[in-house]
């Protein structure tokens, strides 16, 4: 007696042929790089040795660590503020429902997409170039990342929530300067704030990366304790970045909800 | 007499609903602004003309494009983009098994969630391009660190993002399971797996296009593909052709996100 | 004759002081089709779930199969599960698998995993799954998504699951309350038509006291946790069934009279706020 189905019509072939499909990629993928497993494996024998000199701390980089992560933060928070400046000018010229010029907004929001395109540290690379290492430079760097994350997700807050909002204000006859003033940011702000917090964390991290091309803080505080093979002080720097991140990530979530929940 | 009585009770009624507290907000903003200033000693002039600068430089020396030798970024762009392939798919068969580990309804021993949490954390606390430097450092350079460092980084975000997912997956749908005697690994293929793949398909491909990015600028610090030829050309100061290249870079990360979109779309 | 399920002093405690059982004792035998009634918050949920477990009850005894089901756990636990269907208020299907294989999930306690992954169920469990699908009328939907069909549709490849677990006895935690009256009127009718086939000990938690009589060979009354009547659907008077509901009246009838929305009690508190509601 014939056996019956329990699968779906197709559905045996539509998977074999998916799997296939992924196999195929991955093969090739595989290939097609160069993973040189031979070098990898000699450097294997290293790690247990490396791993047991990592094992120590030295706290006498403490201070300087300490400091370091105020310049970070001093540096992200300044990119942080003009970022949000500029953003918010940008984000209303950019959402299609409150731009006074479609391709005005078009523009800038294909623009942005592809400054974002271009990886943080290109720009980076590019700027020091330009400017020289420096703090300027990680301000610009971090200035056009910030400003192209801001102005795409203002955008986009706004083009969600406020059409509602443009519409009936639009009909009372106020003008494009009141819609935004009276209409459009309070409505968007916690959303706007929501933005800014994960923004904030965003450049923080962006500033400690740009340490390995040079850019100060505590990022180059970790680049040139590798670079000079000291193990316990890169330990110890790489537990404080550790910290810090988890404290401004427990910060910033527990601003995101005060806000969110109101606290007058 | 009583009209002006109550418009001057309503003036003060307003006065008192707003708080300072917008005010105190905004003097520490203002603070804060200030002291970074004096501590980075950036100088104001500097950073207003910084902007202008930089563009003026790019238009004079990044400008015009150099396209001489753009057969020869084939290999690295596909170095490129073969870590990122390998390094999703290892690191979303991991991250599952992390995913499972933490979330609720497929882990019941807490400490084991807390322990696998705690680990997440410190690979997503660290800014990938240290764990980057710091394999380079260790392993040298080649492909498997780089394959290394982007799992790294996309094992910490996809387990926690599968988690999540897995954690909104209805508890009821798993009732009916557990009321019938099925074993846990037979609810986890029969109840769990085909409820989370949606939102498996969304994330690893998300994840996809965040491995393609990192995997251009882990270039930068020597773990191979095509960040190793930009970082180089910079240094030689060949500046129209490292545009070539970062215009590649564009092109690349544009189409994977278009790619990933259009799957997307037909999938879910 | 010995009782197939039998509950005693079953207690259930949330919290400090809440009692949602408050020391049940009931026999069921063979081939008896019960319907539990009793307005919400009584604690017919949660005695339900007490039963195969998904509650933990705080005391008392419930032995099934010569077995203590409240010690059980592990392989053991699973092994008297499986000769426990239950059908759900919510149907709980896999949505995107299809009906054959949701009913399918009815012997997974008896399917090794490598080979339910791949679909290789037993060849009488399949069959038998094919015919309880055509009894209940959907023939055509075998191989269809589970969520691309209707309630009534979805509550029915749930008793089929239950069913193909070969149970001694079924649970149904209100199976029509998400269910529009014709539908409803379906599934019970189905239901009640096959655990007669069967032979099987059928418990029902409603709440539509007509469905109850219509359907059930006895019926228990449940409230605040407490059973307040145990008998045939005849020995159920209409004072009786005032009494149970006492201050709840609307629940009697609640998905068919949308007319009653808020129930006196409601009504009451509405009118003294002040809303006009009279």
């Amino acid at each position: 007696m014939e056996s019956i189905r329990v699968h779906s019509k197709g559905s045996g072939i539509k998977l074999f042929g998916l799997i296939l499909i992924l196999a195929v990629i991955f093969i090739t993928a595989v290939s097609l790089i160069n993973l040189d497993f031979q070098k990898f494996f000699e450097r294997l024998e290293n790690v247990p040795d490396v791993l047991g000199r990592m094992m120590a701390i030295d706290v006498s980089v403490i201070p300087a660590g300490l400091l370091a992560i105020v310049t970070t933060l001093a540096l992200s928070f300044l990119t942080l503020v003009v970022a949000v400046i500029i953003s918010l000018l940008l984000s209303f010229l950019a959402a299609s429902n409150i731009t006074p010029n479609r391709l005005l907004a078009d523009f800038i929001k294909g623009f942005f997409a592809i400054t974002r395109s271009v990886p943080d540290l290109v720009w980076g690379l590019m700027v020091i170039a330009s400017l020289g290492f420096g703090y300027t430079s990680g301000f610009i760097t971090m200035l056009i990342s910030a400003v192209g994350y801001l102005t795409k997700t203002f955008a986009g807050s706004i083009e969600e929530a406020g059409t509602d909002i443009i519409e009936a204000m639009r009909s009372t006859g106020a003008s494009w300067f009141n819609i935004i003033f009276h209409g459009l940011i309070p409505l968007c702000i916690t959303y706007f704030f929501s933005w800014i917090t994960v923004r904030f964390e965003a450049n923080v991290a962006e500033s400690i990366g740009l340490g390995i091309i040079g850019v100060g803080g505590i990022g180059l505080l970790l680049t040139k304790a590798i670079g000079s093979y000291n193990y316990p002080q890169t330990t110890t720097i790489l537990i404080m970045i550790c910290l810090f991140m988890l404290i401004l990530e427990f910060t910033m979530t527990k601003l995101k909800n005060r806000v969110k929940f109101g606290n007058r | 007499m009583n009209k002006q009585l109550t418009l001057t009770q309503s003036r003060v009624l307003l006065k008192q609903e707003k708080s300072n507290q917008p005010i105190l907000i905004v003097i520490a903003i203002i603070a804060a602004l200030v002291f970074s200033f004096f501590y980075l000693k950036i100088s104001l002039v500097d950073m207003i003309v910084g902007l202008p600068n930089f563009i003026l430089f790019f238009f004079q020396k990044f400008l015009p494009a150099s396209t001489e030798n753009l057969a020869a970024y084939i290999p690295s762009v596909i170095d490129t983009l073969g870590y990122a392939v390998v390094a999703t798919y290892l690191s979303s068969i991991l991250a599952f098994i992390l995913g499972i580990l933490i979330s609720e309804h497929t882990n019941k021993f807490k400490a084991i969630r807390l322990f696998v949490r705690g680990f997440i954390s410190i690979l997503r606390n660290i800014p990938f391009i240290i764990w980057g430097a710091l394999l380079v450092y260790i392993f040298g350079i080649g492909g498997i660190v780089g394959v290394l460092a982007l799992l790294l980084v996309t094992i910490g975000f996809l387990g926690k993002s599968y988690a999540e997912s897995i954690d909104e997956i209805a508890g009821d749908k798993l009732e009916a399971l557990k009321a019938n005697g099925s074993s846990y690994f037979q609810i986890l293929v029969h109840g769990i797996i085909p409820q989370f793949i949606p939102a498996w398909i969304n994330w690893t491909l998300f994840a996809f296009e965040i491995n393609v990015r990192a995997s251009v600028v882990l270039g930068l610090v020597g773990a191979g593909g095509i960040g190793v030829l930009i970082d180089t050309n910079i240094n030689l100061f060949k500046y129209g052709e490292a545009l070539t290249i970062i215009a590649v870079v564009v092109c690349i990360i544009l189409l994977t996100e278009f790619a990933t979109n259009s799957i997307r779309k037909r999938i879910l | 004759m010995e009782p197939l399920l039998s509950i005693k002093n079953l207690a259930k405690v949330y919290g400090k002081e809440t009692r949602a059982l408050n020391g049940i004792s009931l026999d069921f035998y063979p081939g008896e089709f019960i319907v539990v009634i009793g307005p919400s918050g009584a604690g017919k949920s949660t005695f339900i779930r007490c039963i195969n477990r998904l509650v933990d009850p705080t005391e008392g005894e419930m032995i099934f199969d010569n077995q203590h089901l409240e010690k059980l756990s592990g392989k053991k636990l699973r092994k008297e599960r499986s000769k426990i269907g239950m059908i759900f208020q919510h149907y709980n299907l896999v949505g995107r698998t299809n009906v054959i294989k949701n009913v399918l999930h009815g012997q997974l306690s008896n399917t090794p995993l490598y080979k339910s992954m791949f679909g290789l169920y037993r060849e009488e469990d399949k069959r038998e799954a094919v015919e309880l699908l055509k009894k209940v009328g959907l023939e055509e939907q075998i191989y269809k998504r589970a969520d691309a069909l209707s309630g009534g549709q979805m509550q029915r490849v749930g008793i089929c699951r239950a069913i193909l677990q070969r149970p001694k006895v079924i649970l149904a935690d209100e199976p029509i309350a998400s269910l529009d009256p014709l539908s409803a009127n379906i599934v019970m009718q189905q239901l009640h038509d096959i655990s007669c086939e069967k032979n099987l000990t059928c418990i029902v938690n409603l709440h539509q006291v007509d469905f109850a009589k219509k359907y059930a060979s006895r019926i228990v009354g449940i409230k605040k946790g407490r059973v307040v009547f145990d008998g045939t659907p005849t020995e159920l008077t209409d004072e009786i069934v005032k009494e149970i509901y006492e201050g709840k009246e609307s629940q009697m009838t609640l998905q068919n009279d949308a007319s009653s929305i808020f129930d006196k009690q409601d009504r009451k508190e509405l009118v003294a706020a002040g809303h006009g509601y009279e």
